[in-house]
């Protein structure tokens, strides 16, 4: 009975739910490394926690975890008795769609994620997972849009006509609009004003008081610890360290541990604190120093009078192991990409499906042994397989002709080229692997340079290309963080077409908008390093070939050679 | 030091207009003046949309569209300085370290047998010189803004102005402070800095600081006045901020706060403190009255 079990799920909602992480090593407070355990941390509903620890050590990546916006490894989360991931009955991890119900996530600049032509639209986006009633909605509605100083004549507003403040707002509104129990906020405030920050402030407040748990991390420390009941230190090794705000302010060195700096104000809070001021009022300026005034002296002071300072500037860790280069790097570009054409070239004459079979053999000894893993183009791999499939069944539907939908010899004879040129691709996506783009480009710009001079077209179209590739990279980072927004805020982990379909519309538009931001920083950056005018570069290095070279393209010939050879049997 | 222009850079009476998205017209800047000098340093800071960025692109020579007014580039030159962004992302071209720095060296047209030694001699006064083949991915995201600013000041000879819009935003504390050590230095070798940020803790008091507020400069003085103001003569009760940062529409940080709460309270006089020391010494006064008292 669908109407019992949408009560329920309702019922569940308003119900506050703790917060439970296992698989992480954790410790409290003032235990010692020893005391770690792996079970067991439990964030209570009705409090906020603040996520802390040094750049990089993934404070981002941990929120994502929590939100199984990531593969969740060791780590398993549960909202209650809603654990985030599941196993099918494959044995494969599945996300659990009652369990993404029980947040809100805000990514760092969220509001890059608004693809909506108003902001009620937004907020209906946000609610649209819940069963709710056209009144709650409303009412939700604008109750965030209270939280975030606006009233409801802004419900018909364009995200796309507004100040960056103002699409923050809106961002952060979608979320406040969430019926669910726990909130997990990243860098909410970067970028807001002064009023900004009290109205979120605020608003967290009332958050809390409601009884949901809310999750944040801010480099606003002064702000965010004022709001915060419990702080969690993320150390580099990944454990974490769970305290009460007045531990961090007894003992602000916990900080340090993780690998942070502990921040002036906090040196203040805590001296202040040693000095008799109680934490509640440590944590507010002016609270703070209506406490210190009366025991001061009574007649003002100055900051003329001398005394002695020391500063200590602390060095930032290096990395310890050294860097890692993959051995293809040794070898000329052009080498590489002569072996790469001649091995195509000969991938390409494979005529039937066993010689086929043999250049796979090929392809996949080759990308094995030399250690090339091609997980980075997953998805370009397996959207190009799909496609293959899928273009081929087209083409062979309905052509069979005694009764059969499809006909098999025609899907395979469609099939075989896409494959063939599949195998092709595989190598190709394996080169910016092994070979920085800039290297690539040298090595290009020396093939069409005649004398000692090349061709301002050749070179500027080789700068593009090359850059092209150095950010493919970047693009499909972009791509996945607007997919995980997507997740987020979508909450359905369903793979059907018409889920698909919607997926990339909602993904699509902030991605093409955030590529346009990327592409006027990168002409900027471009611009500034004197690319583009008039100018002509040097070559610090000019590269030469060596006898390893020779062997080495030399190898692909005979490969190609081999192929074509056992092709032509 | 190599001998520069001692020329200021000056805006006069520059506005900037331009379009939003939907093709409607929008002031950017209005009637801006400002004058730079040889090796000054310049914090800018102001709300997300209060001009802050057109401003600093407009002063590192970048071509901006529907500018109008008098800008003389003085020590400057003609041409574009150096302008480092805050995601690191968008602005590193090769792989690591020593790609970007080559690949800037290469563009400005060194000679190839000197782009070695002068990638060397950036590298180290970036502290990179251990990680300079090592790529991004390994490094944090401070130390990848070092490179940024490695880049960007070599592909200018002998940079006369550098362009640092918000580079520390997405820093923390230590990775903050590596980049600050680094653009000190450049500082101190004469290099003029224009420094954008919203990181109000990172302010020296005796530093100049140009707010903008809705496209105007709006408070154009030391850091130490524009996060106090002058608080001579203004009734407790007056509900107005004294401090300009509060009235810039920004959040005065944690010891700014205190410093203004004291002074409310009248336990503290001007100047008040701003840096870490000068806190210190303030703590070590108030003990050091509080013990001959005691006494």
């Amino acid at each position: 009975m669908p109407r019992t079990k949408k009560t329920k799920e309702r019922y569940k909602l308003s119900q506050p739910v703790p917060l439970l992480l296992d698989g992480i090593r954790w410790r409290l407070g003032d235990e010692s490394e020893n005391a770690a355990r792996t079970s067991g941390l439990k964030l209570e509903p009705g409090t906020v926690t603040v996520l802390m620890g040094p750049n990089g050590v993934g404070k981002t990546t941990l929120l994502e975890k929590l939100a199984g916006l990531r593969p969740a490894e060791k780590l398993q989360v549960s909202y209650g008795s809603e654990s985030l991931w599941t196993q099918s009955w494959t044995g494969k991890a599945r996300l659990n769609e009652n369990a993404l119900l029980q947040y809100g996530y805000a990514c760092q600049s969220a509001e890059d994620g608004l693809f909506a032509r108003s902001v009620g639209e937004e907020m209906n986006y946000s609610l649209r997972p819940y069963p709710l009633s056209v009144e709650e909605r409303s009412e939700k509605t604008s109750t965030a849009m209270k939280a975030v100083g606006w009233d409801d004549s802004w419900v018909e507003r364009d995200p796309y006509r507004m100040s960056g403040g103002e699409r923050r707002r809106t961002a952060l509104a979608s979320v406040f609009v969430s019926p669910a129990p726990w909130l997990l906020l990243d860098e909410p405030t970067a970028g807001l004003d002064g009023a900004g920050h009290e109205d979120v402030a605020s608003q967290l407040r009332k958050i809390k008081s409601s009884g949901k748990g809310i999750v944040l991390v801010s480099h606003d420390s002064d702000w965010a610890l004022a709001l915060a009941d419990q702080v969690l230190l993320l150390h580099s090794d990944g454990s974490l360290r769970l305290c009460s705000r007045e531990q961090l302010l007894e003992h602000p060195q916990w900080l340090e541990e993780t690998g942070m700096t502990v921040p002036e104000w906090l040196q203040m809070a805590h001296l202040l604190w040693s000095n008799g001021v109680s934490p509640e009022q440590a944590w507010h300026p002016a609270h703070a120093a209506a406490a210190i005034a009366a025991s001061w002296p009574p007649d003002s002071l100055d900051l003329a009078v001398a005394g002695s300072a020391d500063f200590t500037v602390k060095q930032m860790p290096k990395s310890a192991d050294r860097g890692w280069k993959h051995r293809l790097a040794g070898f000329d570009p052009r080498s590489v990409w002569l072996a790469y054409v001649c091995l195509s070239t000969g991938l390409l004459f494979l005529g039937d499906w066993i010689s086929l079979a043999v250049g796979a053999g090929v392809v996949a000894s080759l990308l094995v042994g030399g250690h090339i893993s091609l997980k980075r183009w997953q998805g370009l791999i397996v959207n190009y397989a799909m496609f293959s499939i899928f273009a081929s069944l087209l083409f062979a539907w309905g052509t069979g002709g005694n009764g059969a939908i499809v006909e098999w010899g025609a899907f395979a004879e469609m099939l075989f080229p896409f494959l063939r040129t599949m195998l092709v691709l595989l190598l190709g996506l394996a080169i910016p692997l092994v070979m920085s783009p800039l290297a690539l480009r040298r090595s290009l710009e020396q093939l069409v340079t005649i004398k000692g001079r090349s061709l301002r077209g050749a070179r500027r179209l080789i700068l593009i290309v090359t850059l092209m590739m150095r950010f493919v990279p970047v693009l499909l980072e972009l791509w996945e963080r607007f997919v995980r927004i997507f997740l987020a805020r979508g909450k359905t982990a369903s793979r059907n077409p018409i889920a698909f379909g919607r997926k990339l519309r909602d993904v699509a538009i902030p991605f093409l908008l955030a590529l346009f931001r990327l592409g006027d920083e990168v002409s900027l950056a471009l611009e500034s390093r004197g690319v583009g005018e008039d100018s002509r570069p040097t070559h610090s290095v000019k590269m030469s070939w060596r006898l390893r070279d020779y062997g080495f393209v030399a190898f692909a010939i005979a490969l190609a050679v081999g192929l074509w050879g056992f092709a032509n049997r | 030091m190599k001998k520069r222009s001692a020329e200021r850079m000056t805006l006069k009476d520059v506005s900037v207009y331009g379009e939003n998205e939907l093709d409607e017209a929008q002031v950017r800047l209005e009637n801006i003046t400002l004058s730079i000098s040889a090796g000054e340093w310049l914090n800018v800071v102001g709300v997300n949309g209060s001009g802050k960025s057109t401003l600093v692109r407009l002063l590192a020579g970048l071509h901006t569209f529907g500018a109008v007014g008098e800008l003389e580039r003085g020590f400057a030159g003609e041409r574009g300085s150096p302008i480092v962004l805050q995601q690191p992302k968008a602005q590193l071209f090769g792989e690591t370290p020593r790609e970007e720095i080559v690949f800037a060296l290469e563009w400005r047209g060194i000679e190839g047998q000197e782009i070695a030694a002068q990638a060397e001699r950036a590298l180290e006064r970036a502290g990179l010189s251990e990680l300079a083949d090592e790529p991004w991915s390994r490094l944090s995201g401070g130390q990848q803004q070092l490179a940024a600013i490695a880049a960007a000041t070599a592909s200018v000879a002998d940079a006369a102005l550098v362009v640092l819009d918000e580079v520390t935003s997405m820093l923390d504390e230590s990775n903050r402070d590596s980049v600050l050590r680094m653009v000190r230095g450049l500082h101190r070798e004469g290099t003029a800095i224009v420094w954008v940020t919203q990181r109000l803790e990172e302010l020296v008091p005796e530093a100049r600081v140009v707010a903008l507020r809705e496209g105007t400069v709006f408070f154009d003085g030391r850091a130490r006045d524009f996060l106090y103001g002058e608080a001579v003569g203004v009734p407790a009760a007056d509900p107005s901020p004294v401090s300009p940062c509060l009235r810039a529409g920004l959040r005065l940080p944690y010891l700014a706060t205190l410093a203004i709460e004291l002074r409310k309270l009248g336990k503290l006089n001007d100047p008040l403190p701003v840096t870490s020391e000068e806190w210190r010494k303030v703590m070590g006064n108030a003990a050091d009255k509080e013990n001959k008292r005691a006494i």
